[in-house]
């Protein structure tokens, strides 16, 4: 895991914040993960990297959405830089959360987290056929949701 | 607003707008907390901090009997001191085998699971070290043993390696049943009897070294290397899981 801490700090943030819908609980994911992974031998954190990373932080998510149920986007999202990208944003928000789940994370760790499809696969314990037949297939969704809304 | 005509999406950036988060307000303070990040250390340090956790004695032990045999093999008529180089090798052993064994002595296993490496790692490290230090001497003895006398390659490395193993496998059984001091007292007893009772068959060298008691000597080593290998695996995994 060779990248800057803070750029890999916020990333797994903006995971753990789409998992459980809070920012507080989000940070204490994130830094969670962070001690656990610190905690592991150097030759495990040397053979999992990233990925091994972001499974802690998913495991974690995982236990803290059965403790206490996801809440539902609010207004502490930040607002688009601009009027015009308002919305389009506020669209392709709405197309993400009409997804199933499983393609939400995996739109996410890839686009947004700019993961390569290959550590997404080993993150979310697919094949990269099968991350690769999820992202067509959600693109294409979003892709169909913008031309609707005449974004596209 | 709307858009005419189409246009290429770019879906990093959309998707990184769309899945924007609300800051982290604690992050800096976590990260300047976070223990400094280590870089990579390769296969080539690992082995030069075992390198120099090994002690001089080590290479002094081997260095002195390599330089042994050289020098017996060298000398003219000498023939009937070949003995001495199947006799030397098991105190080179024991000199090996406690050095193999002073971490777990004292009891430094969890010391060094905690360690950057992981301890398997420090013990194959350490191992693989210890094998190179006696390579140089198995080859000097080997190449005395066929020069000094008329055995061929193959049955001087059956006359060697049987008390060098035997040596190993016993200093290793020993090892796995008596810890702390007693454990090294006890490798000497055996590294020493075996090469007493080397040099005390050169009283019946030529009978010995006859070809009729060839199979014999071939038994004899395939013994000691089931030995030696039972007893190394299980010297690792007590090692290595340290209860």
């Amino acid at each position: 895991m060779q990248e800057d801490l803070v750029v890999q700090y916020e990333k797994l943030y903006r995971y753990c914040y789409f998992r459980v819908r809070d920012a507080d609980l989000a940070e204490d994911l994130t830094q969670e993960a962070f001690l656990r992974y610190y905690r592991q031998d150097e030759s495990k954190r040397q053979a999992g990297g990233t990925a091994y990373l972001y499974g802690i932080a998913r495991n974690l998510c995982t236990d803290a959405f059965r403790r206490r149920p996801a809440l539902p986007l609010d207004d502490q999202l930040p607002a688009p830089d601009s009027l015009a990208d308002t919305d389009r944003t506020l669209a392709l928000r709405q197309a993400i959360a009409g997804l199933p789940a499983d393609q939400q994370e995996i739109l996410l760790l890839r686009y947004a987290n700019d993961l390569p499809v290959g550590r997404v696969a080993a993150i979310v314990g697919l094949s990269r056929f099968a991350v690769g037949r999820k992202l067509r297939v959600a693109l294409k969704r979003l892709r169909e949701t913008l031309r609707e809304e005449d974004f596209a | 607003m709307k858009h005419h005509g189409p246009r290429k999406i770019d879906w990093h950036a959309e998707l990184r707008a769309a899945f924007a988060t609300p800051p982290a307000r604690r992050g800096a303070a976590f990260l300047a907390g976070l223990p400094a990040w280590r870089p990579h250390t390769g296969v080539g340090w690992l082995l030069w901090v075992q390198l120099r956790y090994l002690r001089w004695r080590v290479w002094l032990a081997a260095a002195g009997a390599a330089g042994f045999c050289l020098w017996l093999a060298s000398v003219p008529g000498r023939q009937d001191d070949a003995w001495a180089l199947a006799a030397v090798l098991p105190l080179v052993t024991l000199v090996l085998v406690c050095e193999l064994a002073r971490a777990a002595r004292f009891g430094m296993a969890e010391l060094e699971a905690a360690c950057r490496y992981s301890l398997r790692q420090a013990v194959m490290a350490r191992t693989l070290l210890l094998g190179a230090a006696m390579l140089p001497v198995l080859a000097a003895a080997l190449a005395a043993l066929h020069r000094m006398t008329a055995l061929d390659l193959a049955q001087a490395a059956v006359y060697l390696l049987t008390p060098w193993l035997l040596s190993a496998g016993g200093s290793l059984w020993v090892l796995n049943r008596f810890r702390g001091a007693e454990g090294g007292y006890a490798c000497a007893a055996v590294c020493c009897g075996v090469s007493a009772g080397r040099f005390l068959l050169t009283f019946f060298d030529e009978a010995a070294a006859a070809a009729e008691f060839l199979p014999l000597w071939q038994g004899a080593l395939a013994a000691a290397i089931l030995l030696t290998g039972w007893q190394a695996r299980r010297w690792y995994r007590q090692t290595l899981c340290p209860q």
